[in-house]
């Protein structure tokens, strides 16, 4: 065979001794390296698993849906499926690692939604990103739990949020307070209410208050709330006065506060206030604490009536707060308040009369017609005078006989009673309200310096805003007379 | 390599044919240039072996890692290869889900398992008869590149949906792997010799 011969002629092939282990298997081996380290490392960032249950599942898809808190992905929803009893929906959540704090007892979830209300418009961003469900840890080191109930709406304070936590109550709310409601100060929203609560077995409606951090320091002890909300018509003979604190505050109502007086220490956390239903009663509550306190015995009340006012010389010194029968009913007692600047007029021996209307009087010496003032034709009022000289300052408390009628003789009665330099009384809130005749407060300064031993008050005309009728300033040339007849007495 | 052993073969880098000792050892040089002389192509079973092997421990995390970041104002998403089929399955466009499941699901699938059992067949030997055996390389080594449409369709829309913080997509670890497993199953079948499988008979 020529094949045959032409193969032998071929050169032949050298033989390459010795075995390796193919390279090629290194391939696997990387492989199975990087596959290992993608998949420990995905698992890694697993955390726990945990179970939220909402009341509707509006929104949440799982797989999609992620936990937030201040807008980082804490977790992710893995399943959403309806509760054994069908109430409601139960979400199982897939925290990432490192999130052990948010699954402590306390963690609050809620599902973040477009929202409107009229404070604003809130989760704008989950209109196109979707709803996403909204964390909020428990307190640190609580204990870890694994299933949690989901709020319905967004908590109105994260805990992180820094600030003061209050509660004002109230027997009633003369308008409804809105959860999220404003929380105002001088017209300012400073805060707003997270939560309303009815004591249990009480009638008391609780309102937990959130004030901003920078707002904290206006919190005092001695703070007055009170509901601002809607719109509060005041009609007197003064005129009709229309109030309103905020739009929002009519829509959701509000709570505004204002501290009267000198300011205490600072409100601590949980303090609790008394809600008062206006601005006006918070003022007035205030107003009624200081001064002196005395009652009157009248055989007939006559025309007067809380608010009426009580005078010396003709002056306004203070007011009526208040009347009852007494316990036998032969007669009625009337509360009476003298404004701080003049407790010192009332002594033990001091006498009152009821100086309402028109009082005439027909006598020996002719016909004689007494005006206390021309409110008084109007309004009630009661007027007192102080023999010369007087007798010892009256302790609060003290009980006189109402008078019907004046005696000449005390009208002519002129001691001299220190009151002290006329300015602190004659400033820009001396002034007379408007024909409604409800006085508008004396400043707070000189009220607080008297009301605690002539102490200067650091706050003047704080709760200017809660008056509720502006005060015209006191015409000068009245303050020129003012003056003069106050020197006089000296 | 226990095939019929051929008397002659060609060098092929300089192309001289180089008679062949007998009996043959296992590893032969040109006698002319040094180059080694191959009948067959080299590695064999093992090389494809290693790289399907490589190919099916990819598979794992190419499945179960996020194919794509997809973020959308402020939303973002990652879906793996399943939960995009399932996705497009059901906003109604099963056409398209179809395709990406065949070309990233079945494709693969079908490669690993079918090239799994022709170096199974191979490694014990069978007796079966070669030419379904061959019919079916030849399958697998045409739909190979299909896989690719999957990581075409990943680097097209990175780069297409790219509006900063509107929307934008990022291939996750899954491209990645997934990539890796096109690439490794394509030169899997190109190492496997078909040539081996009518070994066995010639050897009966």
């Amino acid at each position: 065979m020529p094949d045959d011969e032409l193969h032998d002629e071929l050169p032949e092939a050298v033989a390459q001794t010795g075995r390796r282990v193919s390279a090629i298997w290194l391939v696997p081996l990387v492989a199975a390296l990087i596959a290992g380290l993608l998949l420990w490392r995905a698992f890694q960032d697993r955390g726990p698993l945990i179970t939220v249950t909402f009341s509707t599942a509006s929104g949440i898809d799982a797989g999609k849906t992620t936990l937030r808190y201040l807008d980082v992905a804490v977790g992710m929803v893995e399943a959403v499926r309806v509760s054994d009893d069908l109430s409601h929906v139960v979400i199982a959540a897939r925290l990432h690692r490192n999130s052990e704090a948010f699954r402590v007892e306390g963690t609050r979830f809620w599902v973040e939604r477009p929202r409107l209300g009229p404070e604003g418009v809130s989760g704008l961003s989950t209109l196109v990103s979707g709803a996403f469900i909204g964390v909020d840890p428990g307190p640190e080191g609580g204990k870890e739990v694994e299933s949690f109930t989901g709020l319905d709406q967004p908590p109105l304070k994260l805990r992180a949020e820094k600030g003061l936590s209050v509660s004002v109550f109230t027997r009633n709310f003369g308008a409804g307070l809105g959860y999220g409601a404003p929380v105002l100060y001088e017209g300012i929203k400073v805060g707003r209410v997270t939560g309303l609560s009815i004591e249990t077995g009480e009638k008391d409606v609780n309102a937990q208050i959130f004030i901003e951090e920078r707002y904290e320091p206006f919190v005092r002890e001695n703070t007055r709330f009170w509901n601002a909300s809607g719109l509060h018509f005041d009609a007197s003979l003064g005129g009709v006065h229309a109030n309103m604190d905020s739009l929002e505050s009519v829509l959701m109502g509000g709570i505004a506060f204002s501290t009267p007086g000198a300011p205490g220490p600072q409100a601590k956390d949980g303090t609790r206030f008394s809600l008062y239903r206006n601005a006006a009663s918070a003022q007035r509550d205030f107003r009624e604490s200081l001064g002196l306190h005395v009652v009157l015995e009248a055989s007939r009340l006559g025309f007067l009536k809380p608010g009426d006012a009580v005078l010396y010389r003709g002056e306004r010194v203070g007011q009526v707060l208040g009347h009852a029968l007494l316990e036998d009913a032969r007669k009625v007692g009337l509360r009476l308040q003298i404004d701080p600047p003049y407790a010192a007029l009332v002594r033990t021996d001091s006498v009152f009369w009821n100086a309402s209307g028109v009082q005439a009087e027909l006598g020996l010496t002719g016909f004689h017609v007494h005006v206390a003032s021309v409110e008084s034709l109007l309004e009630g009022s009661v007027s007192f005078a102080t023999p010369d000289p007087p007798g010892p300052m009256a302790a609060p408390g003290t009980v006189f006989p109402l008078h019907k009628q004046v005696k000449e003789r005390w009208l002519s009665w002129a001691p001299r009673i220190d009151l002290g330099p006329a300015s602190t009384r004659v400033g820009p809130g001396l002034g007379r309200a408007g024909a409604g005749g409800v006085r508008t407060p004396a400043p707070e300064s000189a009220a607080s310096a008297s009301a605690q031993g002539g102490v200067p008050a650091a706050r003047s005309g704080n709760p200017a805003g809660a008056a509720p009728v502006p005060s015209p300033a006191a015409v000068p040339g009245k303050k020129h007379l003012f003056d003069g007849a106050h020197h006089g007495i000296k | 390599m226990s095939e019929a052993s051929p008397r002659t073969t060609n060098c092929l880098v300089c192309g001289l044919e180089c008679r062949l000792p007998m009996p043959a050892p296992t590893r032969l040089r040109c006698a002319r240039c040094g180059a080694a002389l191959r009948f067959r192509k080299p590695g064999g079973l093992s090389r494809s072996a290693a790289l399907l092997l490589s190919a099916a421990i990819l598979y794992v995390p190419a499945n179960l890692l996020p194919l794509l970041h997809i973020h959308v104002v402020g939303h973002s998403e990652a879906d793996t290869i399943l939960v995009g089929i399932e996705e497009l399955f059901l906003s109604g466009m099963w056409e398209v889900g179809a395709v990406v499941f065949f070309a990233s699901i079945v494709v693969p699938m079908l490669k690993i398992v079918v090239l799994g059992l022709l170096l199974l067949g191979l490694w014990r030997r069978s007796p079966h008869d070669p030419l379904p055996r061959t019919r079916w390389y030849r399958l697998i080594e045409g739909i190979g590149r299909w896989s690719m449409i999957d990581v075409f369709v990943v680097s097209l829309m990175m780069s297409l949906v790219a509006f900063g913080s509107i929307a934008s997509i990022e291939p996750g670890a899954g491209a990645t792997c997934f990539a890796a497993v096109v690439v490794l199953t394509i030169l899997a079948v190109r190492s496997f010799e078909p040539r081996d499988l009518w070994d066995a008979m010639e050897e009966t």
